[in-house]
């Protein structure tokens, strides 16, 4: 394994904020903010596979998108090797776009449905102008399908004719003919079975080895991140509450991520543990942390302060009062 | 002996071919015994949940087979007789709460419906009885939530209306088809703990349907693996779990990650290769097998019971 004093920071993601406006009911004048992505920060760094795991409404996905630039935060900057991409102008942003490519969780959804397999992987390539002719460009196609497993003659296919698995790993080939420097993958496994699954996390997993690339992990599947990933952060309620390297994974833990962690079934333990609750109404959120109102050790000065994130050792960072 | 399966076979018009998706399914159910049925997306288990309760469309399907509850064939009875038994004797719960149920009528008028249509109960007795069951499903503050639409509901609370109303008639079989699947893990342990506890409170029998072995492993005392419209191997929770037979059911549980193998150095995970494909003769895993031998190609390996109550369709146990 790399040693990670010497991986370099590539993306900085600094106190970004987002808020969505919504309506409690349709007749509502008032629109309520309603917080997705609050004082965000993080640090991703070359090569690494950075796994961020949360309930569904946790914001993890806005996170992705922000990343991505599909949605503008409201505040906060996110750092490209030190240059901030909110503010890019639009040309230079295609630019960027070309080294940051996604992959989503519906492979189905994600893929136009009129277009064959290889029309969908031209059209990047098109759009960039890269491999200009034609015979370039198919030789690119034919060479990326083999790299992600699909036999070249699937490039006459419609994604409807594709199973689950080859249609992921279609996404995966897109993502990749541009060749990027870092994919975010939201939930790329979590439509596809356990078997699939494991093929589609392997083919990720080669990836990244054979071409340095750097990834953020969005799942809701804790122990599946935590077989992959080479750091993890949890969220909760728009925030990190912890991150780790995987080395830190038989320690002390935030009691989110020890309740998250009690919750995965695995075989021979039983009775399940109970759970608290559920997670509360973003809107309604109380002062101080937000993981109060299920946290088993409240104390008084939760209600109170908000914990911020703080070193437990090195690499190891907790947001919880308890440490 | 509660419920038989006896070699459901089930057909679906595609154009004009017939798909065959169930191919011989067998099976028992005692009193108060959980089965756990397994397998990947496409394998047949929702036909199977569905095709016990006779609820396949009788267009563009052909079955064959019997299903018996309490010595009565279910394929016989008339649409009264039916009417009696859905809900009242085998109930069923399903995967995604917010289409299963009605997006118009508030939950309460839901659940009490079933009540009113089969103890003609009064409105009022059976709003009572409603926040009753509410109440014994965990949904806090029950009467304000009887007046509550499913789509102000969150997807837990939704799952235990579904649960509640699969539970108000005391039914003697609960088929839940992957009842978590849609859920978060926090509240899907929940949700698997409630129905631990109501089987057991109510020694009912339970009939746990889902694609994650880990999940079922939770509640089950017994697990069918099905593969392709196939039972391939069935035993007790233990013996399946711990000592697999079939090769795809040791690729399967092979390609979960599990929480207790976290290793300090990241790797691959093991890997069933491939997908699953249509073969008419021989053994339908031949493809993906890692243990395939020249007979499989040949000729479909018959379901046996090499070890006590541990059956299994291989050729590698003949």
């Amino acid at each position: 394994m790399i040693k990670e004093l010497h991986l370099k920071n590539i993306l900085e993601v600094k106190n970004l904020t987002k808020f969505y406006l919504v309506k409690r009911h349709p007749f509502e004048l008032k629109k309520r903010p309603l917080p997705a992505v609050v004082n965000f920060s993080l640090t991703l760094r070359q090569g690494e596979l950075f796994g961020l795991v949360g309930e569904s409404g946790c914001g993890k996905s806005t996170l992705g998108k922000l990343i991505l630039l599909l949605e503008t935060p409201d505040q906060g900057e996110i750092k490209w090797k030190g240059q901030d991409i909110t503010k890019l102008s639009s040309r230079e942003l295609k630019a960027w776009r070309r080294r940051c490519q996604p992959i989503f969780q519906d492979p189905l959804a994600s893929l136009n449905p009129r277009q064959t397999v290889e029309q969908i992987l031209e059209e990047p390539l098109v759009v960039h102008n890269l491999f200009r002719g034609k015979r370039l460009r198919q030789r690119k196609i034919t060479r990326i399908l083999q790299e992600v497993g699909l036999p070249a003659h699937f490039k006459k296919r419609y994604p409807h004719e594709l199973s689950g698995g080859q249609r992921q790993r279609v996404t995966i080939a897109r993502a990749l003919i541009l060749e990027p420097e870092f994919i975010v993958a939201d939930e790329p496994t979590s439509a596809l079975d356990v078997s699939v699954q494991a093929q589609i996390v392997n083919l990720l997993l080669d990836i990244q080895k054979s071409r340095n690339i750097t990834y953020l992990f969005i799942s809701h599947d804790l122990s599946l991140v935590a077989h992959i990933a080479d750091r993890i952060g949890v969220m909760y309620m728009g925030q990190l509450v912890e991150i780790m390297a995987r080395r830190h994974f038989q320690t002390n833990h935030h009691p989110y991520t020890e309740c998250l962690l009690k919750a995965i079934p695995s075989f021979g333990k039983k009775p399940l543990s109970p759970v608290l609750g559920e997670p509360p109404n973003p809107l309604k959120l109380p002062p101080g942390c937000p993981y109060q109102t299920r946290c088993p050790y409240k104390k008084r000065v939760c209600s109170q302060e908000k914990p911020a994130l703080k070193q437990i050792t090195g690499g190891h960072l907790i947001a919880c009062h308890l440490f | 002996m509660l419920l038989r399966v006896e070699n459901l076979r089930v057909w679906f018009q595609n154009d004009q071919n017939w798909v065959k998706a169930l191919s011989g399914i067998s099976f028992e159910l005692n009193q108060s015994e959980s089965i756990g049925i397994v397998g990947e997306s496409g394998s047949g288990k929702s036909v199977t949940a569905l095709a016990i309760l006779r609820l396949l469309p009788e267009k563009g399907m052909r079955i064959k087979g019997k299903v018996w509850f309490e010595d009565k064939d279910i394929y016989a009875l008339s649409s009264q007789e039916l009417c009696r038994l859905r809900g009242k004797k085998i109930a069923m719960i399903f995967q995604d709460p917010l289409t299963a149920l009605n997006p118009v009528f508030t939950v309460g008028e839901q659940v009490s419906e079933c009540l009113r249509y089969h103890y003609n109960l009064s409105k009022s007795q059976a709003k009572e009885q409603t926040i009753k069951i509410f109440q014994d499903v965990g949904i806090p503050a029950p009467e304000s939530r009887f007046f509550a639409y499913p789509h102000q509901l969150s997807g837990g609370m939704r799952q235990r209306v579904m649960i509640a109303m699969a539970l108000a008639l005391r039914p003697k079989i609960l088929i839940a088809d992957e009842p978590t699947t849609a859920l978060d893990v926090t509240i899907q342990a929940q949700i698997l703990k409630l129905l631990q506890e109501i089987k057991d409170r109510q020694k009912m029998s339970l009939v746990f349907i889902s694609h994650d072995l880990t999940v079922v492993a939770q509640i089950v005392e017994r697990v069918l693996v099905m593969y392709a419209g196939a039972i391939i191997e069935s035993g007790s929770l233990k013996q399946v779990c711990e000592s697999p037979l079939h090769p795809y059911t040791q690729g399967l549980l092979n390609s979960i990650p599990r929480i207790e193998e976290i290793s300090q150095e990241k790797r691959r995970l093991p890997v069933l290769c491939g997908e699953r494909q249509e073969r008419e003769i021989g053994c339908p895993f031949y493809g993906r097998c890692p243990k395939k031998m020249s007979i499989c190609l040949k000729e479909r390996p018959p379901f046996k019971e090499p070890i006590s109550g541990h059956k299994v369709a291989c050729w590698l146990y003949d």
